[in-house]
Formats: structure tokens, sequence, C-alpha cells
């Protein structure tokens, strides 16, 4: 093992664990073994500090910073505050901007049925069933007649149907 | 009768002998002094019960050490608010113990205990128990990951960031 250890694995070497090529590392290597030293050094002494009595709290006025103090506090007001807005948005009657976008859907959705099932004029209805007339006879060749048959008066029935049409 | 005046003397034994550690147990995984008597006081009113029932092959220590831990994280659990906000309180030097300590101590800096403790009460309530057991109490990774219900590598993973977080407060490796 050439590379010097990481902190985790000196600290497992300290608390007695760790593998031999680690700890013959440790050995070799003085770089580590200062670093070892160092954090043996450090350890004892939170050990020491740790197994005192812990001190007296100072008084409220010492505590730590405001800010830190009444975060939850703050957090807590925050979210009672979004949710009441959030159960009255739910609970409360629709706004005036709501009925009045209501109104102006049902007038376009009135428009617009009105414009899908109107019926046509009458007028406009009678010419396209005249010419409905004249184009199905022209299809069917009994019309328009030819001269001979207008003078010999074959076609006047065709004639007065249109004129009716008309 | 007679058995239960040994079982009563063993019991004042099991006191006079762990009382001490339990108690500077629930005082570092407590802020409140007061709280952590109490503490100590129901963990051995619990090793008087258990006691009675059954003492066949219990190991006394770390029976008490566990039970202990729990109680302590239950008084946590139940006092989030206090908790949280006392691990933000500051220590006054004036309080803190070094008059009567031996001259190498008088030596160490106030500034550098008061610093310890205000990064102690800073690590989590997590870091905080497996720093007590493995450092403090003595125990093995394997002893505390069977205490704490957690695997060994979770335990190393909470004592390395533990004792980076402290010795930063010292001036070490970041």
């Amino acid at each position: 093992m050439s590379r010097c250890l990481p902190e985790d694995t000196l600290l497992m070497l300290y608390s007695g664990e760790g593998s031999d090529a680690e700890r013959a590392h440790l050995r070799s290597c003085q770089a580590c073994e200062a670093r070892h030293a160092r954090l043996g050094d450090d350890l004892q002494l939170i050990d020491r500090v740790l197994s005192e009595a812990p001190p007296q709290r100072t008084s409220a006025h010492r505590l730590a910073p405001r800010g830190l103090r009444w975060m939850p506090v703050a957090a807590a007001l925050a979210g009672i505050v979004a949710f009441v807005m959030g159960v009255s948005r739910l609970w409360s009657p629709p706004s005036v901007q709501v009925a009045a976008a209501t109104a102006s859907v049902s007038v376009f959705a009135e428009d617009v049925s009105a414009a899908l099932f109107a019926t046509p004029e009458p007028p406009m209805l009678e010419m396209a069933s005249s010419n409905m007339a004249h184009l199905q006879a022209a299809l069917t060749g009994g019309w328009p007649c030819t001269g001979a048959q207008l003078l010999n008066g074959e076609c006047n029935d065709q004639y007065d149907e249109v004129l009716e049409d008309d | 009768m007679t058995a239960v005046a040994d079982n009563r003397e063993d019991y004042d034994d099991l006191y006079r002998l762990h009382h001490p550690r339990v108690l500077r147990l629930c005082r570092l995984l407590l802020s409140d002094p007061d709280e952590a008597e109490e503490v100590s006081q129901d963990v051995f009113v619990k090793l008087l019960k258990e006691h009675r029932i059954d003492t066949r092959g219990i190991q006394w220590g770390p029976w008490l050490t566990r039970v202990a831990v729990n109680a302590c994280r239950d008084r946590r659990r139940s006092g989030w608010w206090k908790w949280w906000r006392e691990r933000h309180q500051e220590f006054a030097e004036a309080d803190l113990p070094g008059r009567e300590l031996t001259p190498e101590d008088e030596v160490l800096n106030q500034e550098k205990r008061r610093r310890i403790w205000l990064s102690f009460r800073g690590l989590s309530a997590r870091q905080q128990e497996v720093f007590v057991l493995r450092h403090v109490e003595g125990w093995s990774t394997d002893e505390v990951a069977e205490t704490l219900g957690l695997s060994t590598g979770s335990i190393k993973r909470h004592l390395f960031r533990a004792v980076q977080q402290m010795r930063r407060t010292l001036g070490g490796p970041t």
C-alpha cells in the first residue's frame, strides 16, 4: 500500500480496527503517522471534555441567533396560513370573475350551437329545391326538350312543373 | 426471603456500580441535567422490575446502556421543540468545569471546551449516540450497531461525520 490513508481509515485504525496492510502502511508512512497522532490528540481532548459534567446553559437572552430560534415557529405559522388559505379557497363560493367567465362561455356555446344547427331561410330552401328539380330532369334526360318536342307540346308537363316551382 | 434480600443486595450493587455512568450518558444525550436525572431514575426503576423477573444470563451493564439510550431517545422525541431549541444554546464560560481539574486540564483553553460542547450538541441525535457509545462507553462498532439496530457501515459513517465535525471546531481537517 503506497497511497496515504484516508481520514476514515485513520479513525478505524485509532479505534482498533482496520486491516494489517493499513497498519503496516501507518507504521511506514511518517505523514500518515503524524495525521494519526493528531487525530488521537483531538479525540482524547474531545473525550476528556465530554467526560466532564456538561456545563450549564446560559440564560435566554444569550441564546443562539434570533433567526435560528424562531425558524421552526415561523415555518409552522407559514404552514398553518398556507393550509387555511388552501381550505378557504376550496370551500369559498365562486368569485365575480369566475361567474363572468362562466357567462361568456355560455354565450359562446350558444353562438356555436346556433351556427351549427341553424336551418336555412325558406326562400333559399325553395330555390334549392327548384334547382334540384331542374338538375334531376337534366340528368334523367327528360329535359330540356328538343325544338320538335316543344312544338308538339310534349314538354308542357315539365314547364308547368318548373313554373309551379318558381 | 433470603432470595429477595439477595436480589435487593444485587440491585444496590448494580445501582452503585452503574448509576454514575448511566447518569453521565443521559447528560450527554439530553441537554437538560434535570431531565437526565429523571431519565436515569426511570432506567433504574426498569432495572428493578426486570431484576425481579429474571436475572439469568443478563449482562446488566450493556442492558442499562441500551435502556438508557432508548429512554433518552424517547424523551427527546416527546420534547422535540425543547431539545431543538437547546441544541443552539450557548454555554456560560463561568459554569464550565475546570476549577477543580488537574493542571493539565487547567491549561486547556476554555474557549476550546465551549466549542467542543457546542459542536457535540450540534450533532444529530444518531451521531451523538454513536459517538458516545463508541468513544465514551468504549463499545466496539459491532456492539453499537447491534444496540442501535444499524449496520456497521452506517455506524462507521455516523462516527466519521461526528468526529470530522467536532475536529473542525478544533481546527482539524475539514
